[in-house]
C-alpha cells in the first residue's frame, strides 16, 4: 500500500496494516495535482514492478477521478474506472473486469497484467479489523521514500490556486418552518403549484 | 488570439450523451466565433451519431468511423483520442466529466504529458491563461485555479443543467475523416460484454414526481415511508449513491453522476446530503424541495424549498396531506 503525502497521511497507511497490508510506504511529497501524484507512484511502480494496481475512483475532496487513469497513462497500461468487480484469470496473467458506466449500464473487459483499475464505492463491504491488529499496526510504522530516491523532480502543477470562496448557490433556499402539520400544508402547497390543477 | 477547441463526444446507441450540448457552448463562449470549436466522434460504421452533431453550433467533426469502435472501449478511445492530439494540437481537449471522460481526459494528459484541469464548473480565458472554477475540499470551497495556456489544455466538465440558449442552426457541419486506424495501435483491453439497465416498472429518469431517498433514512426498513410518500403523489423513489452501494436500492434507480439524470416537475430529497455526485442528476428538475436534518447541507444551495428536521417525522404527514388532497385514487 502506498500513498503520497505527508506524515499526516500516516494513519491511511497504520489502517491498511492492520487490515493486512504486507508492507506500507509513504512517498513524502505533497503535490495537488494528480498528474503529479501519479507521476510519483508511477515511478514507484516502475522501481518495483507490481502486476495489479488499484486506486479509488476519487478522492472525497477533490472528486478529480484523474489519478488512477493518469498513473496509467503515465506507465502506458490498460486500466478501467468505476470498477465494481475483479476476477484474476490464468494464473495472474489476466483480469476480467466488470465495471460502471452509469445509468444501470455496465461493461465487462479483459486486460492484460499489469494493469490499472479504479474502483467504485460498494464493491467490497469494508472491514474492521479488531483492535488488537490496530495496536499492532501502530508499531509498524511505514516507510518513507523521497521524490529524489525515486529519481522524480516535480515540475509545476497543471494549475496553481489563485482565489477560494464559498461555493455558489444556485438560489436562496426558503426555510419552512412550524408544526409538522404546517410544513406539509405548505409543501403540499408548493408540490401541487408545480405539478398544476390535474 | 484565436483558440481552437476539440471536444469528446460520449455516446450510446448511436446518440450523443445531453451534456454534448452543454459541452459545445462552454467550448463556444471560452474561444468566441473567431475560434473554433471541433468535436472528436469515435464511433463504428454507420452509428447515426454523427447526424444528431448537425446544427447543434460545431465548426467541424473530426471522425473516427470503426467497427472495432462499436462498443466503448476505454484503452482504444484513450489512445486514439491521444493520437487525434497528438495530430490537430488543439489549444483544449475537452471532455464531459462522464465514467468516459473522467477516465480518458486524465490518461491522455499524463501519457502526452499535457496540463489537466479536471471535473470544472467553468473556464474562462484571462490573457495567456485559463482559468478554471471547480469545487475542492469535498465541496466546501470553490477554487479558482490558473493554467498558463501556450499548448493543449486538457480539461473535464461537470455537468451544469439548464438548456442552450443557442438556437438551432441549420448550418451543415462539415465532416472530416481522421486518417487514424485504429486497428493499428496495440490496444490490449477487450470488451467482452455489455450490459444493460434492467428496465422494471420504475424510470426515475421520466417520472413527473420523484422522491429521493438518502443515507438520511437510515435504515432500510424506512425505505417505505419514503415509497409512501411517492405514491401518494404519483411518482416514483429514486436514492442517492449510498444506497446502491448497501444495496438497499438497485442501480437503477440511482441519482447522479454516475446514476441518471432525472428532470422531473417536483424532485423532494429526503434525508439527502447533497454530495457533487448527486446534484450533478438533478440540474434539471422542476421544483426542488430538501428534507434534511443538517441545515448545511450542499442540497439546501440547490433546493428552492427546505425543511431542516427528521424526514421521518415529516414524510409521513405529507404523505397523508398528499393523499387527504389528491383523494384516494392515488
Amino acid at each position: 500500500v502506498v500513498s503520497v503525502g505527508s506524515l499526516a497521511s500516516q494513519d491511511a497507511l497504520y489502517a491498511a496494516q492492520a487490515k493486512g497490508a504486507d508492507e506500507a510506504l509513504r512517498i513524502d511529497a505533497e503535490p495537488s495535482d494528480p498528474l503529479q501524484v501519479a507521476q510519483l507512484v508511477a515511478a514507484l511502480v516502475r522501481q518495483r514492478s507490481y502486476d495489479l494496481i488499484l486506486t479509488g475512483i476519487e478522492s472525497w475532496e477533490e472528486l478529480a477521478s484523474a489519478m488512477g487513469p493518469a498513473l496509467a497513462g503515465r506507465l502506458d497500461l490498460p486500466f478501467a474506472s468505476a470498477v465494481c468487480g475483479i476476477e484474476v484469470l490464468e494464473e495472474g496473467k489476466r483480469v476480467a473486469v466488470t465495471r460502471e458506466l452509469g445509468g444501470g449500464f455496465f461493461q465487462k473487459l479483459e486486460m492484460p497484467l499489469p494493469a490499472v483499475l479504479s474502483v467504485q464505492s460498494g464493491i467490497c463491504r469494508l472491514s474492521y479489523p479488531p483492535t488488537i491488529r490496530v495496536l499492532q499496526a501502530r508499531k509498524r510504522p511505514p516507510k518513507s521514500v523521497t521524490p529524489q530516491a525515486l529519481g522524480v523532480e516535480l515540475g509545476l502543477p497543471s494549475a496553481r490556486l489563485v482565489a477560494v470562496s464559498p461555493p455558489r448557490s444556485e438560489r436562496e433556499v426558503e426555510i419552512i418552518e412550524g408544526t409538522v402539520e404546517e410544513v406539509a400544508e405548505a409543501l403540499m402547497d408548493r408540490i401541487e403549484g408545480a405539478l398544476g390543477s390535474s | 488570439m484565436s483558440r481552437d477547441v476539440l471536444l469528446l463526444v460520449d455516446h450510446r446507441d448511436g446518440a450523443p450523451e445531453p451534456v454534448t450540448q452543454q459541452l459545445v457552448d462552454q467550448a463556444r463562449g471560452l474561444v468566441g466565433e473567431a475560434g473554433s470549436v471541433s468535436a472528436l466522434l469515435l464511433c463504428g460504421e454507420g452509428s447515426g451519431v454523427a447526424t444528431h452533431l448537425q446544427g447543434i453550433g460545431l465548426d467541424a467533426i473530426q471522425c473516427i468511423e470503426s467497427a472495432l469502435l462499436d462498443v466503448y472501449n476505454p484503452e482504444l478511445t484513450a489512445r486514439l483520442a491521444a493520437e487525434a492530439i497528438r495530430r490537430l494540437e488543439p489549444d483544449l481537449f475537452l471532455c464531459a466529466h462522464t465514467f468516459q471522460g473522467m477516465e480518458v481526459a486524465p490518461w491522455v494528459a499524463a501519457s502526452l504529458q499535457l496540463p489537466l484541469l479536471p471535473n470544472c464548473l467553468e473556464l474562462r480565458p484571462e490573457g495567456d491563461e485559463l482559468v478554471a472554477e471547480r469545487l475542492v475540499h469535498g465541496q466546501a470551497w470553490q477554487a479558482s485555479l490558473r493554467c498558463s495556456w501556450n499548448g493543449t489544455i486538457v480539461a473535464s466538465m461537470a455537468r451544469s443543467g439548464g438548456s442552450s440558449t443557442r438556437e438551432a442552426g441549420d448550418e451543415e457541419t462539415r465532416i472530416e475523416h481522421l486518417d487514424i486506424d485504429p486497428g493499428s495501435l496495440a490496444v490490449h483491453t477487450t470488451v467482452t460484454e455489455s450490459i444493460r439497465p434492467v428496465e422494471g416498472q420504475v424510470d426515475i429518469s421520466r417520472a413527473e414526481v420523484v422522491v429521493g431517498a438518502g443515507r438520511g433514512v437510515r435504515d432500510q426498513s424506512n425505505l417505505a415511508v419514503v415509497e409512501g410518500l411517492a405514491k401518494a403523489l404519483g411518482g416514483v423513489v429514486a436514492c442517492s449513491r449510498p444506497l446502491v452501494d448497501l444495496e438497499w436500492m438497485p442501480y437503477e434507480q440511482q441519482v447522479g453522476a454516475s446514476g441518471k439524470t432525472i428532470r422531473p416537475r417536483v424532485y423532494i430529497a429526503c434525508g439527502i446530503s447533497g454530495a457533487a455526485q448527486h446534484l450533478a442528476g438533478i440540474t434539471d428538475a422542476g421544483l426542488i424541495i430538501a428534507i434534511n436534518q443538517d441545515a448545511n447541507a450542499p442540497i439546501f444551495r440547490v433546493a428552492h424549498y427546505g425543511v431542516v428536521a427528521d424526514l421521518l417525522q415529516v414524510v409521513p404527514e405529507l404523505e397523508a396531506q398528499a393523499r387527504r388532497r389528491r383523494g384516494s385514487d392515488h
